[in-house]
């Protein structure tokens, strides 16, 4: 599965990518909005976690910016700020892990997300399944 | 049969006016005894400013005696003149105007926070011809109430860093303890089946894999235990320069740069290549205490932190400003935008602003410490009308005199 990391801490976009990495996930990192939905575009990643409190566009924006890319962006809200949970449902992201984590919440959360990765794969071939014997 | 004549109408009584006198006289004392004593400034002016009467109070608060009152031009009394024709026009519009915030000053030029009750007084024909009212200071009140305001919003800010910054402080060392934890069990099977199969090479290779993993977790958890340690730092120092007394002494600015910028060049010398060029100036004295070191060294701090890592390069310089010691401290960083500048100091940004990162508490550390000393600190570029090329801050702090 394809990663973006978006987050101002170097510690923690170093501490996500040693983690993921090790179950054999892409990672990309993005320090600021800007910077995420430039790598956004260029990685197409399949889930984007996103930190809310960043210098210059904050987390809610960011989101906005890359749904209006792309409508079905993933993106799993991360932050201490656990207040901004709501808005950042309500802007469509798919869930919210709150900071600080446990190590097996991680796993599990991106284990989640890869089982609904291959679920929606699935679906979607056998749809073209369907098609081709319409056709 | 006539009325009997004369005696029907009753006789009109005639006025007791010594009796109506006394009491008035009465009534006078009671109003100008209420009028002399009462706490509040009171005071009657013609409708061109001119003072007829005032109480003791009104004395008082603008620092004059009883004699001198009839001198004064209540014009001169307003801080900014417009707000005396806004008042008037208010005034003389409603006949009363109630708590009418106004800055005052007295004969000493002491600035104070009031509120005017006041009427219009009318002749017979109706018209103005001056205004009778009361003055309330509230420059108490009024910094007592921004200090509750300051002592709320501190518990605010206080508030979101416990929660905010520390909660992503621990999510590092706490996930790392977990998989180092994980580390320690899932991998002393490997070693051990390693050892037994004889293949030293591959057993040593694998052990350093891992070793190197595991110190990369520590130096992040070091890390960020540094910067918590920095943040709680920075709080305390917030705290102690806006709530310890000032018990200042002379101080030489010369030798209070060259300790700072000791201590700086100890900190980050062998991490990154730094370069500071110091132009000081002999007998730059000020009023100051321990705490004024923490105010250059977080500019330093500040002036590194955004700076190339490559090579950073900063040039102090002590000038004098008349009453003021300026030291200009400028940076090779990445600059500030001037429409950004004030946010580098605004204490309570980062409850508004949520694109500020929480990290943010050395402009506002700087600022407070700059206003302990009776001093202010602005944000120039280093080089004028580029602010890519480095930022410049100019401390101003009040020179020491004899007096």
């Amino acid at each position: 599965m394809k990663i973006l990391i978006v987050d101002d801490e170097i510690e923690i976009c170093s501490l996500f990518k040693n983690i993921i990495e090790t179950y054999g996930h892409e990672i990309k990192l993005a320090s600021n909005g800007d910077a995420a939905l430039d790598t956004y575009r260029k990685f197409r990643p399949d889930l984007v976690l996103m930190d809310y409190r960043m210098p210059g566009k904050d987390g809610l924006k960011t989101t906005e910016e890359i749904f209006n890319y792309d409508p079905e962006a993933q993106i799993l809200f991360c932050s201490a700020d656990s207040s901004v949970k709501g808005k950042a449902m309500e802007r469509g992201a798919v869930g919210f892990l709150q900071k600080p984590f446990d190590l097996e919440v991680l796993i599990d959360t991106i284990d989640i997300y890869e089982k609904k990765k291959v679920e929606v794969k699935k679906n979607q071939d056998s749809n073209s399944l369907i098609a081709d014997i319409t056709f | 049969m006539g009325k009997a004549n004369g005696s029907s109408k009753k006789q009109k009584k005639e006025p007791d006016y010594e009796q109506m006198y006394k009491k008035l006289e009465e009534s006078h004392d009671i109003y100008h005894k209420f009028f002399e004593e009462v706490n509040d400034a009171f005071f009657v002016s013609t409708k061109d400013g001119k003072l007829v009467d005032a109480n003791k109070a009104y004395c008082e608060l603008f620092g004059v005696n009883k004699e001198e009152i009839k001198k004064i031009n209540v014009i001169e009394t307003y801080v900014n003149p417009d707000d005396r024709r806004e008042f008037l026009t208010r005034v003389e519009r409603d006949g009363l105007v109630k708590n009418y915030p106004v800055k005052l000053k007295n004969v000493n030029g002491r600035e104070m926070d009031c509120r005017i009750t006041a009427v219009t007084l009318l002749n017979k024909k109706e018209e103005i011809i001056g205004y009778q009212g009361i003055i309330y200071d509230v420059t108490e009140k009024k910094k007592l109430q921004k200090e509750l305001e300051n002592t709320k919003n501190d518990f605010q800010l206080y508030l979101d860093i416990f929660v905010h910054d520390f909660r992503n402080f621990i999510s590092v060392p706490n996930v790392y303890t977990s998989l180092g934890r994980k580390m320690v069990e899932d991998r002393l099977g490997v070693y051990e089946k390693l050892f037994k199969s004889g293949d030293l090479n591959r057993f040593y290779k694998v052990v350093k894999d891992d070793l190197k993993k595991t110190d990369e977790m520590l130096v992040n958890n070091q890390n960020v235990i540094k910067k918590a340690i920095g943040l709680i730092e920075n709080i305390e120092t917030l705290m102690k320069s806006q709530h310890t007394k000032k018990n200042f002494t002379k101080q030489n600015l010369n030798e209070i740069l060259n300790s700072c910028i000791g201590w700086i060049k100890e900190k980050y010398d062998s991490k990154i290549p730094l370069s500071i060029n110091y132009s000081g100036m002999p007998g730059a004295n000020i009023m100051a205490d321990e705490l004024i070191n923490n105010l250059f060294t977080n500019v330093f701090d500040n002036a590194i932190k955004y700076s190339d890592k490559k090579r950073t390069e900063l040039w102090v310089k002590i000038e004098d400003s008349v009453e003021y010691w300026g030291v200009r401290i400028a940076d090779t960083g990445s600059g500030i935008p001037e429409g950004q500048r004030g946010r580098v100091f605004e204490r309570y940004e980062r409850l508004k602003n949520h694109e500020v990162s929480g990290k943010g508490l050395g402009g506002v550390l700087i600022k407070s410490l700059a206003e302990r000393y009776d001093g202010e600190v602005t944000i120039e570029d280093r080089i004028p009308g580029d602010y890519t090329q480095g930022t410049c801050f100019i401390i101003k702090l009040p020179k020491y005199t004899v007096d």
